[in-house]
């Protein structure tokens, strides 16, 4: 009866999580059964989410958790873990903000059943975060996977939204599918799907028979998590769903998921090795990271290509997210402490800076009720102060000084240096030119071309939009003056990698 | 406090001033413009303190700063000039000053222009007096953003092609250019650093290690030149130029002949030279070949154009082909005379831009052929103009003289230290040949120079430019400043030339040891 003490004990730590999974459910049965107020499911989740963070706030950085295994060792608990729960704690808060902020979210018939999908997605989010086993990988994605699909065809009088729901469902299908045909090939050549137990069974000899079936179930593993970041080779969906999604849920997409299947691939590359001596001399590693820098290289790429020519605001954040999974793979490409950690600053940053851009889409959005390019022009006249953070943003997005954005990619740029792959730096370095154009043409609409009009706009603009552009545009602006902060956060975090 | 903080002061002013715009409310146009100004003034008298105090007998830096930043990465907060960097400085806080006052009759959007230009003088300055390479980095960057909007919101018709184009080529560079400098300190010499003064003594770093089959020394030379090349810009990397300055507005026109081209010279002089003497040496004739193209093949483009404007930025390209060529001799004459030309050139294009922004304000066309005989009808005018044309012209008695003649000496006499390629020319001596053409772009850019005088000045006036207004007294404020540089440096260069004698007579015996 061991592992039942073990399990409750486990809750010692894991209890914010069991917070999450009742609110979800309290949230799902009054959206069900009491639809008169919808803000009650919101003010649930909001308070849920808020208790969430303040503990995850608590645990970070009072209490040394270590590294320790929870759950017979399906969930690990360590610093990256306590981080990354906090940082979806606030994206599902920010997020049921901006579908309150936003109009036609607002409209939705299903807009009180948003809050409880997000606590799903939340919970499903920090698991993959500490994923510690197969199964549990499978179960977290599935967790994140399965309400995504609804909340993007929750327009479903929409044919696009209905569309996109379809379509987001059929891809997360199949490279759910081949992930699971990975993991079972792995489980079936180790005989366990622990984590530890894996690394311990890598760390001796093993057949050199096994080594291809090993690689083949890696690159099955990775392709579908690739679909979670949206990198190529399983990136085609995005774009349609995030132009069809509401753009809060957009938003969310562009972002957690990313950063949890970030974590979740960190996850297996631990198995090869856990500080500066990475067993590269291994052939699957070597291998490994010659996949990564390959899917890093073609994702940037694919992504800033794609991107040049569109005129829809969200299409274009799509390819750009697609390019940013890109350069999120480059750190991970290292195979060191330090590329883990420049990946992870890379995304702190780019969570500020992404939200960012899409609160000031949603503003757009109720204003002239479309995210076309175009209306930029008369968005600046309007709001000329939320289209200079809407430029912070997009300069940072750029990577260029002195924006938060570029402090990311200086450190991604330096590890790859360091570890000699100048290739990839190369390709990095002309992809950030490229990238430029298609966030400066948003800005040449904006400023450079239209006459001076005094059209007044016809709503005002909700206050709440404002102070969050400039809650995000702080740090975007003001960290390059001193990152120390956020450099002694995420050694904490990966202290115990 | 303020004599040993004056560069921070310098750099910082402006970015104060900047707030300060943003600040007050778009009604008080007035009030911008003053704070502008003074926040302009200030870093000028600045600049004088500086010309004034300024050690000439000191070879290494002065005014120094040091602060730590962001220990993990040893990047460090440095600042400091010597006898490369405060010309320069001095130049920027002059030129930059007289265009808030050649701005003054801007009327759109005041407030986010001049927000703007503060904000590119905070990034000139700091790449000038920054002696750390992530600073400098950074400073490098600044000045784009506030680039892009002034030339594409500011700009004339094309302005946003023209924007674009600087931006994006520009940007290329400095990547492969961060590249370099992330390369430099990884793999520099221990312990890892940013610091420009301690990787600049070691007479060359990155020994070791071979990439995409050349040594990295040589590799990580060719990316940092590839953005400082693109920025002075050295053929083929010239197309964004002409288009940029002729978008640009008056001002900003200046601000780019005069000093954002420097910065890709001052780039190699202060970064790429002193890091890699050797491959400096190895690269020195091809640097030479395309100077020497940059002279010829700009000066006839600019002899071929129809749009002053243009001209004058075809000039600048023939022009900057001086400073490249002083910079491959690597004599000490040729050092000298880059580096001057640099501030003569900053001075003399910056006079044709603000020119050519006067007769644009009244004649709204550019056009050389549009006009004829503007000396009767604008005689003050005409006046200022030929110092002008004169001082770029090189003119003995002028400052373009001593500048390009230093440079002609100095390669000419260059054969002594360049190994390498000369061999493919059959034992010719390389730099004669290409001083030969290039002593031939000065003829060149007398005759487009000339050329253009009689087109604009002399002859028979039309009668519809007779009504023409003389140039006021603000934009002759603007002018005669300049003019009085060109003449009083043409005669007697010294003050200038003082200030680097030293730092170049130890900088090129450095260069000779090193290879």
């Amino acid at each position: 009866m061991n592992w039942v003490a073990d399990n409750i004990q486990s809750f010692a730590w894991f209890w914010p999580e069991a917070l999450l999974a009742l609110g979800s459910i309290i949230c799902l049965l009054l959206s069900a059964f009491y639809r008169k107020n919808v803000h009650i499911s919101f003010g649930i989740a909001t308070v849920t989410l808020i208790a969430y963070i303040c503990v995850g706030f608590y645990h970070l950085f009072f209490c040394d958790s270590g590294s320790s295994n929870l759950f017979v060792g399906h969930v690990k608990l360590d610093g990256l873990g306590q981080l990354l729960r906090v940082l979806f704690g606030f994206l599902g808060l920010i997020t049921m903000h901006m579908g309150f902020v936003h109009q036609e979210t607002r409209k939705n018939i299903h807009f009180e059943e948003i809050p409880s999908f997000l606590l799903v997605i939340t919970l499903g989010m920090s698991m993959m975060a500490w994923a510690n086993s197969l199964l549990m990988v499978f179960l977290a994605v599935e967790m994140v996977s399965i309400p995504s699909y609804i909340l993007v065809g929750i327009k479903k009088s929409d044919r696009f939204s209905a569309e996109a729901g379809i379509k987001y469902l059929l891809f997360g299908a199949f490279a759910s599918g081949v992930m699971l045909f990975g993991i079972s090939y792995l489980y079936g050549i180790f005989g366990s799907g622990d984590f530890s137990i894996l690394m311990s069974l890598l760390d001796s000899s093993f057949p050199m028979s096994s080594m291809g079936w090993i690689a083949m179930s890696l690159v099955c593993i990775f392709c579908g998590v690739a679909y979670k970041i949206a990198a190529f080779p399983s990136h085609m969906w995005c774009p349609d769903v995030y132009e069809a999604a509401p753009s809060p849920i957009t938003s969310f997409l562009s972002v957690g998921p990313k950063v949890a299947g970030v974590a979740l691939i960190l996850r297996i590359l631990l198995l090869w090795g856990q500080n500066e001596n990475l067993s590269m001399d291994q052939e699957i590693g070597q291998f490994l990271q010659r996949f990564l820098i390959f899917m890093s290289a073609i994702t940037m790429t694919v992504g800033n290509l794609g991107a040049l020519g569109q005129v829809k605001m969200k299409r274009l954040m799509a390819y750009s997210s697609i390019a940013h999974a890109g350069y999120l793979l480059m750190g991970l490409a290292c195979f060191s402490t330090q590329g883990f950690q420049a990946s992870i600053i890379y995304f702190l940053i780019y969570f500020f800076m992404n939200v960012g851009c899409f609160y000031i889409i949603v503003a757009m959005e109720n204003e002239y009720g479309s995210d076309d390019i175009q209306h930029f022009t008369i968005f600046a006249k309007h709001f000329p102060l939320v289209m200079a953070l809407m430029t912070v943003f997009l300069f940072s997005l750029v990577g260029l000084p002195p924006f938060a954005g570029f402090i990311g990619k200086f450190y991604l740029f330096s590890v790859v240096i360091e570890q000699k792959m100048y290739g990839l730096a190369v390709i990095a370095a002309i992809n950030t030119a490229i990238s430029l154009f298609y966030y400066a043409k948003i800005l040449k609409t904006a400023y450079f071309s239209g006459e001076d009009t005094d059209i007044q706009p016809q709503t005002s603009f909700s206050w709440s939009i404002s102070l969050m552009c400039i809650l995000m545009a702080v740090p975007t602006v003001f960290l390059l003056l001193q990152w120390k902060p956020l450099l002694t956060l995420v050694e904490k975090a990966s202290a115990s990698l | 406090m303020l004599s040993s903080h004056i560069l921070s002061w310098m750099t910082f002013t402006p970015l104060l001033g900047a707030v300060i715009v943003l600040m007050i409310p778009k009604c008080f146009e007035k009030a911008i413009k003053i704070v502008s100004l003074i926040t302009t003034a200030i870093p000028l008298t600045m600049a004088v303190y500086l010309f004034q105090h300024f050690d000439r007998d000191q070879v290494g830096m002065q005014f120094m700063e040091r602060h730590q930043w962001i220990p993990s990465f040893n990047i460090q907060y440095i600042m400091g000039t010597d006898g490369i960097s405060v010309t320069m400085l001095m130049l920027t806080a002059l030129l930059s000053f007289l265009c808030v006052i050649a701005s003054w009759n801007i009327g759109k959007k005041v407030k986010g222009y001049f927000f703007l230009f503060l904000l590119l003088e905070t990034g000139m300055m700091g790449v000038f007096a920054a002696l750390d390479l992530f600073l400098f980095y950074i400073f490098w960057e600044v000045m784009l953003l506030p680039m892009y909007f002034l030339i594409g919101i500011w700009g004339g018709a094309r302005r946003e092609y023209a924007a674009i184009k600087f931006f994006i080529y520009t940007l290329v560079g400095s990547v492969f250019m961060l590249l370099g400098f992330l390369a430099i300190y990884f793999w520099g010499p221990s312990p890892h650093s940013f610091d420009m003064i301690v990787l600049g003594s070691q007479g060359g770093i990155l020994s070791q290690g071979i990439l995409f089959g050349l040594p990295m020394s040589k590799v990580v030379f060719l990316a940092l030149f590839f953005g400082f090349a693109i920025k002075v810009p050295m053929f083929p990397f010239h197309t964004w130029l002409p288009d940029a300055h002729v978008e640009a507005p008056t001002a900003v026109s200046v601000i780019l002949a005069g000093v954002l081209l420097k910065m890709g010279v001052y780039g190699v002089f202060r970064i790429c030279y002193p890091f890699f003497p050797d491959a400096a040496q190895w690269f020195a004739p091809i640097l030479a070949i395309l100077a020497v193209i940059n002279i010829l093949y700009g000066g006839l483009c600019a002899m071929n154009q129809k749009d002053i404007k243009k001209l004058v930025a075809y000039s600048s390209v023939s022009h900057m082909g001086y400073c490249l060529l002083g910079l491959a001799a690597m004599t000490f004459m040729g050092l000298e005379g880059s580096l001057f030309q640099m501030f003569t050139h900053g001075t003399s294009t910056a006079m044709l831009f603000l020119l050519v922004g006067v007769i644009y304000d009244r004649a709204h066309t550019r056009g050389v052929n549009d006009f004829g005989g503007l000396a009767s009808a604008m005689p003050k005018y005409t006046f200022v103009a030929m110092i002008a044309f004169f001082a770029s012209m090189g003119l003995p008695g002028l400052s373009g003289f001593i500048s390009e003649v230093f440079v002609l000496l100095g390669s000419f006499h260059a054969d002594a230290h360049v190994i390498g390629f000369d061999q493919a020319f059959r034992g010719q001596n390389i730099f004669i040949i290409c001083t030969i053409f290039a002593a031939l772009g000065v003829v060149i850019t007398a005759a487009y120079l000339l050329w253009t005088i009689q087109r604009v000045f002399l002859g028979s006036l039309p009668e519809k430019w007779s009504t023409l207004k003389d140039i006021n007294t603000r934009e002759l404020i603007t002018l005669v400043p300049l003019a009085f540089l060109a003449i009083a440096l043409g005669i007697y260069p010294m003050p200038i030339l003082d200030l680097f004698h030293k730092t170049l007579s130890h900088f090129s015996q450095f260069l000779t040891a090193g290879g």
